[in-house]
């Protein structure tokens, strides 16, 4: 017969829902070396607490399920962004330990309270599994494979994050000294698995998904460059930065600063009124010398990926599909990681950024690049969504083209690793 | 084992087939380069006049062939038979010549089941030599057939940009693939 008014101790049986391999990988690591194993991951049927992740796809729809088999279960959302309506325990992406923690402590003192029952749903499913309260079947081992696919290749790294994730391990952390560890890997930093190893988490303060473009130099030349072609003529750009002048007749950019010079102007904040937008008289070019003129989609590609560091303009919709009208430069614009796949995902068809995520198995930062540089060169548009209209169901991450395991050897080849 | 794998170049005389295959194959290109007696004019100091051929040895024992059509049209009758069997196609244009549109139209027209059964991805050559048209125009030209494939500015004689493009193609195939380390 079993105890349902369990001792403190007992693991708390945690199911998660829509989330991929990865981040359950991390979140089993996490409870096992830092909690101590006093959370176990568990099928959805026996668990006493659901974590559900509101950015995979369906995900509305696996939680009104949820809902509805298990009603009086506690359950976590998590997402990127903060829900519009706020019931049940909300945490924002990326997960951080602590908040985390507590949202799960809480929970554990009303499973103590000796009224606690679970649902009869629950119930049920746990005689028929012989109920053994932690049952080494249910938990979910953590799968290397997927770590190693997802780091970066040379060919495709982008410089300007790899940066921003060295700078990680700078970042303060509550426990004692150790391998640095996000609770999930949108902050770049893949998952050290391994037996012993101490799995630390960073309490650096939140990093905000969403930016505003309009605030930063990416904003200001993307409003010139709209005004140069409406009036087909060449504007100028004054602000805290030498002269830039757009040229939109050959969609070409002058700047006479050097180029690492700006970039690095990227993420200052410039408000609106610190800058002067101007339409040149016909005629008023450049002047010959000094400076540098390139095309204009590679500058602001490249500035843009700089200004957005793995965010999405705010007002972007996680969920409406992304409409591309065709195919970026790839082979000239500053690579971005999985560029090449988010590409030829959403040429195929528009997929929500949420979708494109679960697809391809990106981390969200990625793709977030991806739609903040493509859509400020105007290569993508958000569709809007009826609700209710799902649209055409996307490549499933299950669907196989048929000489998969030849494209896999043939990139293998392509990129020198197996000469 | 030797699966016959293909990958397609194709394109204009001096687009830079041959260079692009060069730059992938193992071994130095099997070409048929100027060895056509009858060849009357020159259009330029080689041009392939039957096929080149490359391979790539793969993970496994498999094998990549990489075949190129050759330029002249009037050796096109070899097209279908190349084609076949293999996983897709690589278009290289060159923007230097009088009109790339019509070279684009007339290839993807030449091609056209092939494409459709598979996945092409087209590359821009000589980009150094002639700016004009621009990528954008290609796209523009692109929407009548209605292809939305990628069109990148390449070098031939860059291994890089090949191997961008050829990956472009198998990204169209296959989005979700994952590349293992
Ligand atoms: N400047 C410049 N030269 C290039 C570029 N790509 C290729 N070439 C050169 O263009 C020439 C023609 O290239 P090939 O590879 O012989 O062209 P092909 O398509 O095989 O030509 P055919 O066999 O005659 O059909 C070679 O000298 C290449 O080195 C480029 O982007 N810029
Ligand atoms: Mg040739």
């Amino acid at each position: 017969m079993q105890n349902r008014a369990r001792p403190a101790t007992r693991p708390l049986r945690i199911s998660i829902i829509g989330m991929e391999q990865r981040a359950r990988d991390t979140l089993h690591l996490f409870f096992r070396n830092i909690c101590q194993d006093s959370y176990v991951l568990a099928d959805e049927a026996i668990a006493d607490i659901s974590i559900i992740d509101m950015d995979a796809v369906h995900a509305e729809r696996s939680r009104e399920e949820h809902d509805r088999k298990y009603p009086d279960r506690p359950t976590i959302l998590i997402s990127l962004l903060k829900p519009e309506t706020g019931d049940g325990t909300f945490l924002q992406k990326p997960l951080q330990s602590e908040e985390l923690l507590s949202a799960l402590e809480q929970m554990r003192a009303n499973f103590q309270k000796p009224e606690q029952t679970s649902t009869p749903d629950t119930a049920q499913k746990e005689k028929a599994k012989g109920s053994a309260p932690y049952n080494e079947e249910d938990a979910v081992p953590p799968s290397e494979t997927e770590d190693k696919a997802q780091k970066e290749t040379a060919s495709d790294a982008d410089p300007a994050l790899a940066k921003r994730t060295g700078s990680t391990a700078d970042r303060p952390h509550s426990r004692s000294s150790g391998k640095i560890i996000p609770l999930f890997p949108d902050t770049g930093q893949s998952i050290q698995s391994g037996n012993k190893e101490a799995i630390e988490i960073p309490s650096a303060k939140k990093s905000k998904s969403v930016y505003t473009p309009e605030n930063y130099l990416q904003g200001h030349i993307q409003k010139a460059y709209q005004l140069a072609r409406r009036k087909n003529r060449n504007v100028s750009i004054e602000g805290p930065w030498r002269p830039i002048i757009i040229l939109p007749e050959t969609k070409e950019i002058w700047v006479e600063q050097s180029h690492a010079h700006l970039y690095a102007l990227s993420v200052m904040p410039v408000q609106p009124e610190d800058v002067t937008i101007q339409v040149l008289d016909a005629g008023e070019f450049p002047p010959e010398q000094g400076g540098a003129i390139q095309p204009i989609e590679f500058f602001l590609w490249k500035l843009t990926v700089r200004t957005a560091r793995g965010r999405i303009p705010e007002n972007t919709d996680l969920h409406a599909p992304n409409y591309l009208s065709h195919w970026p430069n790839l082979s000239r614009l500053m690579p971005i990681h999985h560029g090449l796949r988010i590409a030829a995902l959403w040429a195929r068809q528009p997929v929500s950024l949420t979708e494109t995520a679960t697809i391809l198995n990106v981390a969200p930062k990625y793709i977030f690049s991806f739609y903040s540089a493509a859509s400020a060169i105007g290569l993508v548009r958000q569709e809007i969504k009826n609700s209710g209209d799902e649209g055409p169901p996307p490549v499933s991450s299950q669907q196989e083209h048929e000489h998969r395991g030849l494209f896999r050897k043939i990139l293998a080849r392509l990129r020198g690793r197996n000469q | 084992m030797d699966n016959n794998y293909k990958l397609i170049f194709t394109g204009p005389v001096g687009a830079g087939k041959t260079t692009a295959i060069r730059s992938l194959s193992d071994m130095e290109p099997v070409t048929t380069d100027a060895v056509a007696s009858d060849m009357t004019q020159n259009i330029k100091e080689t041009t392939t006049v039957a096929l080149d051929y490359g391979c790539m040895q793969l993970e496994g024992g498999e094998r990549l062939h990489i075949y190129g059509t050759p330029g002249q049209e009037r050796f096109n009758f070899m097209w279908d038979i190349l084609a076949k069997g293999g996983i897709g196609l690589i278009l290289l244009l060159d923007n230097t010549r009088s009109d790339p549109f019509q070279d684009m139209h007339f290839f993807l027209n030449s091609f056209r089941e092939f494409i459709d059964s598979t996945h092409l991805a087209i590359g821009i050559t000589q980009t150094d030599r002639s700016a004009t048209p621009r990528i954008e125009q290609y796209h523009e030209e692109l929407k009548s057939t209605g292809l939305k494939v990628p069109v990148f500015e390449i070098d031939a004689r860059q291994r890089r940009d090949v191997v961008v493009l050829v990956e472009a193609l198998l990204f169209s195939l296959a989005p979700n693939l994952k590349v293992s380390a």
